[in-house]
């Protein structure tokens, strides 16, 4: 007898619905598996047979066809073993024939017949409440994930041997039996009231550094901080979430989206709700840090999603894997070709650099630092000039002296203060930016700074003082109005005055800082 | 050309030959050189004189030189190349450079070089220096060269490269003493002082005009330098650093030694200043070493630098100026440097300001670092 059962799987971090089809005729005892399984998805065969045992069915002798449906995208992962074990027992008639309808069904399965936690639940329960399912059967474990989905009954079964009883039931004592899961979101968001344990109210000093991150966050511009060993750029830049704005419904789906494909929600998490901070090491490997793989996976610029992407000591990374972020940062996503398909992953991420001066560390601090200027220069240019080019805002942090550190924290301004200004230039942005497509002031292009960014005449005089003293060249131009405009949102004013433009000025990198020092000096004939 | 004219150049072709010989260094050929012997006479010498000299590795190369150096062609393909050959007995052998111990046998010159009617300072100092010593660099080879003073010095990154530079924009002349063959621009990055060298001055080396730069060969270019200079003037150098070494060479020379001094807590002065302590000259500007060592009363030379604009500051732009070094600085360090004053003023303010004074010229701004010029 032939049977239908829906499932579901994922391809990047979409997902879309899958029939398993099983077929139980009489011939020659067989187990055949048919629909581009991958090899983990053809044993799922012997898993189910086990499974079933254990759990106290038998299986008659028959030849036994399953087919995933369409058959044309090859499947990976192990969440059809439930769906399969189902099949088989609805087509034997254990199970009556309208039980699964409108049901989609995914889980592992282990050999004594317990369902295990699969990836991806998340998008595909969004896919299956989309095309019309009523009821969704999950493991336990992905039982609160699939339930911040609303308008879908979740079923959250820890064995086989529970699902076979739950389906064999009817409606009256199916929901006494295992209640439907239910969560509720605006539940979540409040429990996480973004209590962080870090705060920026522990800093010490460093007002350069800590102005010039509340900049970055406010306009989302990608930042570099640059400094001896020890001076707290990794203390900062960890506390950069603690001042983001919290991460609203649709983007906690979204980011929930990423982190269920990559099977890193945790079971007592339903969606992610804070804001991701990712740190690598800089030995990372490209697969790692954009996605990809023979099955794909994202990578870590996409687990920074609405984020922040830290990258510690970037000058030791690898070059040609920074290169690769070269695009992602560009279109704010990553795109994979594999030959299975190409799959696209959402990357839009802040991205956080740290890096000393040189290779001790100490440079301009000529009575520590001995580096020559070749060395200096080698040494920034680990990081290449595309990638330089889309940081808009640079800040030294200078080495700290030792009785500062033990200053009480009662100066420093704490997170949430920092953080009620930057929801407030973001508020300003959002109005700016209604149905425009953009969302930051960085977004920005040349065409957009024209018609966002009018300079008035004593402004435009200004910016082209500085630019001749500072010798700039246009990519500076643009990205000192943009980080003026993000400044004077700060100070809630609608037109960029000469403040605004100086203090834009001093967060930039020179052109002249490294490589040339001898050439500049010695002809500065002044 | 007199014969005795020609006379010299045949024996410079075989002085050559003798300094290209493997195996043969400035010792041994000063050795075979030695009681009057031309190096016409040591190529013509007989084996059993020679072997009387040299070891028998060393016999074993110059019998084999002897067969295949081309005597006129390879001394032809040097002029093509425009560098000079001159060996100690040549009239143009600098005289300074006899009377030193372990004196080079043989120059390699390219351009010109140092009129010994003319004084001559050697300005040396540290390569990574700060930019006070840039700025001395700057100011003592810009003056000296302008009261006719040639600079010698190494071509080195920093203090070297700096003086020797500011002296020649200036219209005067300077030496480079390299610690490579003269066809090799080393450190790469003073390129621009190397052709500037090679029309206003020259480029000088002991070794042959093809050798790499080897960290071993720096060293003994030193005692070249110091022996070229009448006085030598240290801007800026850490304690045990080859300035030093040079300092040292000159004293055995007898040459005078003036240094700059700095603050002590400067690592960078820590040279100049125990230098001074041991006795050495004290210069203080480049008018003050004028006088102090030529006599000479320098009008031109400014015994202050003159700041430009200075007087129209404004209270805080004062109290900025004050704060800021000619090292570089940041933004915070600046500010953290005004609370100290008891003077708060926010980030953006203060960017003004500083930012502002780059604009009227008063500071330099590198990136997030300020610096004063002065």
């Amino acid at each position: 007898m032939f049977s239908t059962v829906i499932s579901g799987a994922i391809h990047g971090i979409t997902s879309y619905l899958m029939h398993v089809e099983v077929d139980a005729a009489d011939g020659l005892p067989a187990f055949n598996m048919v629909g581009l399984p991958s090899a983990e998805v053809r044993e799922a065969g012997e898993r189910v047979k086990v499974a079933l045992k254990n759990s106290g069915i038998r299986i008659p002798p028959m030849h036994i066809t399953v087919n995933l449906s369409p058959a044309d995208i090859r499947k990976e992962g192990v969440a059809v073993d439930l769906p399969v074990a189902l099949g088989i027992l609805l087509s034997m008639g254990e199970i009556a024939e309208n039980a699964l309808l409108d049901t989609m069904v995914i889980g592992e399965l282990g050999l004594d017949g317990e369902v295990k936690g699969v990836k991806g639940v998340l998008p595909i329960v969004q896919e299956a409440q989309r095309k019309g399912c009523k009821t969704c059967i999950l493991p336990l474990v992905n039982a609160r994930e699939g339930a911040v989905v609303q308008n879908i009954r979740i079923i959250g079964v820890k064995s086989l041997q529970e699902a076979i009883t739950f389906l064999q039931a009817n409606s009256v004592e199916q929901d006494q039996m295992i209640a439907p899961t239910k969560v509720s979101i605006s539940d979540i968001f409040s429990e996480a009231v973004q209590e962080y344990t870090l705060d920026f109210a522990e800093v010490n000093g460093q007002a350069a550094a800590k102005r010039a991150v509340e900049i970055a966050a406010a306009g989302f511009h990608h930042v570099l901080m640059m400094g001896p060993p020890g001076s707290g750029k990794s203390m900062i830049a960890k506390r950069i979430p603690t001042i983001l704005p919290p991460l609203t419904l649709s983007e906690s789906l979204e980011v929930s989206a990423i982190y269920s494909v990559a099977g890193l929600l945790k079971s007592d998490e339903a969606l992610i709700t804070r804001r991701p901070f990712m740190n690598p090491h800089h030995s990372i490997t490209d697969t790692a840090l954009v996605g990809g793989g023979r099955i794909p996976q994202p990578g870590i610029i996409s687990l920074a999603h609405r984020g922040v992407l830290f990258l510690d000591e970037m000058a030791e990374f690898h070059r040609p894997t920074l290169d690769l972020m070269r695009q992602p940062l560009e279109d704010r996503s990553v795109h994979i070709a594999r030959n299975g398909g190409t799959f696209s992953y959402p990357a839009e991420f802040m991205l956080v650099g740290a890096l000393n001066p040189c290779p001790c560390g100490y440079y301009p601090d000529r009575n520590r630092c001995r580096c020559t200027p070749r060395e200096i220069a080698k040494y920034l240019g680990h990081i290449s000039g595309p990638i330089l080019d889309r940081i808009d805002l640079c800040v030294e942090v200078p080495g700290i002296a030792v009785e500062e550190l033990g200053i009480t924290q009662a100066r420093n301004e704490s997170s949430s203060l920092i953080s009620t200004r930057v929801r407030q230039a973001r508020e300003k942005q959002r109005i700016r930016f209604q149905g425009t497509g953009l969302r930051f002031n960085s977004d920005m292009g040349p065409q957009d700074i024209q018609k966002y960014c009018r300079l008035g005449i004593r402004e435009k005089r200004m910016l082209e003082q500085i630019f001749h003293s500072m010798n700039l060249s246009a990519r500076a131009y643009h990205r000192i109005i943009k980080v003026a405009r993000t400044i004077a949102d700060l100070d809630g004013a609608a037109q960029i005055s000469e403040m605004h433009l100086t203090e834009a000025s001093c967060y930039r990198l020179a052109d002249t800082q490294y490589g040339k020092e001898n050439q500049r000096n010695a002809g500065e004939i002044v | 050309m007199t014969q005795n004219d020609q006379m010299m150049e045949e024996e410079q072709m075989y002085a050559y030959w003798l300094m290209n010989v493997r195996g043969i260094g400035k010792n041994t050929a000063k050795m075979l050189t030695a009681g009057g012997r031309s190096a016409k006479d040591v190529w013509n010498m007989s084996p059993e004189n020679l072997k009387k000299i040299l070891k028998p590795q060393q016999y074993a190369y110059v019998a084999d030189s002897r067969k295949f150096w081309n005597l006129e062609k390879e001394y032809a393909m040097l002029e093509k190349r425009n560098v000079r050959f001159i060996s100690q007995v040549h009239p143009d052998f600098p005289e300074k450079l006899h009377t030193i111990p372990d004196a080079p046998f043989a120059l390699y010159v390219k351009g010109s070089l140092p009129n010994p009617e003319q004084p001559s300072v050697a300005i040396i100092g540290a390569r990574m220096c700060s930019e006070y010593g840039r700025y001395l660099a700057r100011e003592f080879g810009m003056e000296l060269a302008n009261a006719g003073i040639q600079i010698i010095s190494g071509m080195a990154d920093g203090v070297d490269g700096i003086s020797q530079k500011a002296a020649m924009l200036a219209g005067g002349k300077s030496y480079a003493v390299m610690g490579c063959g003269v066809n090799y621009c080393y450190p790469p990055e003073n390129r621009d002082v190397y052709e500037l060298l090679n029309e206003h001055g020259g480029i000088l080396s002991e070794y042959p005009p093809d050798t790499q730069p080897r960290a071993n060969l720096f060293p003994p270019r030193n005692r070249i330098i110091s022996a070229l200079a009448d006085l030598v003037l240290v801007i800026e150098a850490r304690k045990h650093s080859g300035t030093l070494i040079t300092v040292d060479m000159a004293l055995e020379q007898g040459r005078e030694v003036f240094a700059i001094p700095g603050r002590i807590t400067d690592r960078l002065s820590d040279g100049c200043n125990t230098l001074i302590r041991q006795g050495a000259g004290i210069a203080l500007s480049p008018a003050d070493l004028l006088q102090e060592f030529y006599g000479i009363e320098a009008e031109n030379a400014q015994s202050r630098a003159k700041i430009p604009g200075i007087r129209k500051l404004d209270p805080m732009e004062s109290v900025i100026m004050d704060v800021l070094d000619m090292n570089l600085q940041s933004i915070s360090q600046l500010q953290d440097k005004m609370e100290k004053k008891h003077i708060s003023v926010s980030m953006a303010e203060l960017a003004h300001y500083l930012v502002q004074l780059g604009i009227r010229k008063l500071i330099i701004q590198e990136g997030n670092y300020f610096r004063r010029i002065y």
